[in-house]
């Protein structure tokens, strides 16, 4: 046994070590290729571009600009689908009352504390990390999901009871979640109801001026790019996602006596 | 000089968290019960990261070869040790005050068991 083991480490450092030689020599090739291909290097010309702003989102993020400029109604469907999958979450828990009082106190106060420092901290990453979106890595469902895992560690350390106080409801939450997708359409189709409205023509999901429209999203907000559409993008997202799956980890986190009566009712509740 | 300084006061901090870290991986494979191992992992989170995340930061405010970006990475560094000296303790407790409440792991061997007398896990 124990020579085995030896073996078994010994072989292992092996690998690392002769993995290491290797890749050190170039034998599995250059880990980033040094050629861009022809569609990466078209995008982050055209991402930001003043010179050509008919092909341009204005935006310093080519992530964030492909994933909700380029090819924005993909994307919209995306947020589509997380929406429906927290519609479906809440919709096997009809029928649950959230309770107040069930004597929740949450973990000890260490931790509390530590939390408490943490909090502001958190808050403030994920709304950078979300209205930054179009200027850094990062976008609106990044910097929502930043923003969720603060809630969840709300309801885990402080408790339900607190989280229900604070007015942490699933009716609250489901309500700025479709606010969220609601300002995700409106934003989508805004150019395209000013060009209906002032006659001209204008696009589905159009961000700058375009050929044959010339309406256009604000580009910069006082010094600073601004992306158009990209911005409003990531703030309605960002929304979504923090309240959405804030909903979905508190519906899970329910305690027995408030899921009973929709347990217990089954299929017709009402 | 002063640069010297901080690179050598750097190096050092970082030696103390890889002695930490043995210690704490020694600790983690030896020690008898989960409690015990949980002081060995947290003794290598405390002294076998944030000690040499403070080092780093040392270390990068000494590297004059590095230019402008050293006060990033020297920033970077130190309040990330900050964050983790505050949360390192915070999860150990945590995972300790929880183990001990739900009764998930034996407690042998122990000496003297001093929450049993206040009731509950303390706080």
């Amino acid at each position: 046994m124990k020579a085995r083991e030896l073996l078994i480490a010994i072989s292992i450092a092996l690998m690392v070590l002769l993995l290491a030689y290797v890749i050190e020599l170039g034998g599995l090739g250059p880990l980033a290729p040094y050629a861009l291909r022809d569609i990466a290097r078209a995008y982050l010309e055209y991402v930001y571009n003043p010179w050509n702003v008919t092909a341009s989102s204005m935006a310093l993020e080519a992530v964030t600009a492909i994933v909700w400029d380029y090819r924005g109604l993909d994307t919209y469907f995306e947020t589509s689908v997380l929406f429906v999958a927290i519609v479906g979450v809440a919709t096997l828990y009809r029928g649950y009352r959230e309770l107040r009082g069930l004597g929740g106190v949450g973990l000890s106060e260490i931790v509390k504390t530590s939390t408490r420092v943490l909090i502001p901290l958190i808050l403030v990453a994920g709304a950078s990390i979300a209205i930054h979106g179009h200027l850094t890595p990062g976008g609106g469902f990044q910097g929502g999901s930043f923003m969720a895992v603060l809630m969840v560690l709300l309801v885990v350390v402080f408790s339900l009871d607190y989280a229900f106080e604070k007015g942490l409801t699933s009716s609250r939450l489901l309500a700025i979640r479709s606010a969220g997708l609601v300002g995700i359409l409106l934003t989508s189709v805004a150019l395209l109801i000013a060009g209906v409205v002032a006659g001209a023509g204008a696009y589905v999901f159009q961000n700058m001026a375009r050929e044959g429209s010339d309406l256009s999203m604000p580009s910069w907000f006082l010094d600073r790019p601004l992306g158009g559409t990209l911005f409003l993008f990531n703030v309605f997202e960002s929304l979504a996602v923090v309240s959405g799956l804030t909903l979905t980890f508190i519906v899970l986190a329910l305690r027995k006596e408030e899921v009973d009566q929709a347990l217990a009712t089954g299929e017709w509740c009402e | 000089m002063i640069s010297l300084l901080l690179v050598i006061l750097g190096l050092t901090l970082i030696a103390i968290g890889v002695f930490f870290d043995f210690v704490g991986a020694l600790g983690l494979l030896r020690l008898p019960n989960f409690y015990t191992r949980l002081h060995a992992a947290t003794a290598g989170a405390i002294g076998g990261a944030v000690v040499p995340m403070l080092g780093a930061s040392l270390l990068a405010l000494g590297a004059e070869y590095l230019g402008p970006q050293r006060f990033f990475l020297a920033g970077a560094a130190f309040a990330s040790s900050i964050l983790l000296m505050i949360l390192a303790q915070a999860g150990s407790h945590a995972l300790a005050r929880a183990t001990y409440i739900s009764q998930g792991a034996p407690l042998e061997p122990i000496e003297y068991d001093a929450l049993r007398e206040r009731g509950r896990g303390g706080s």
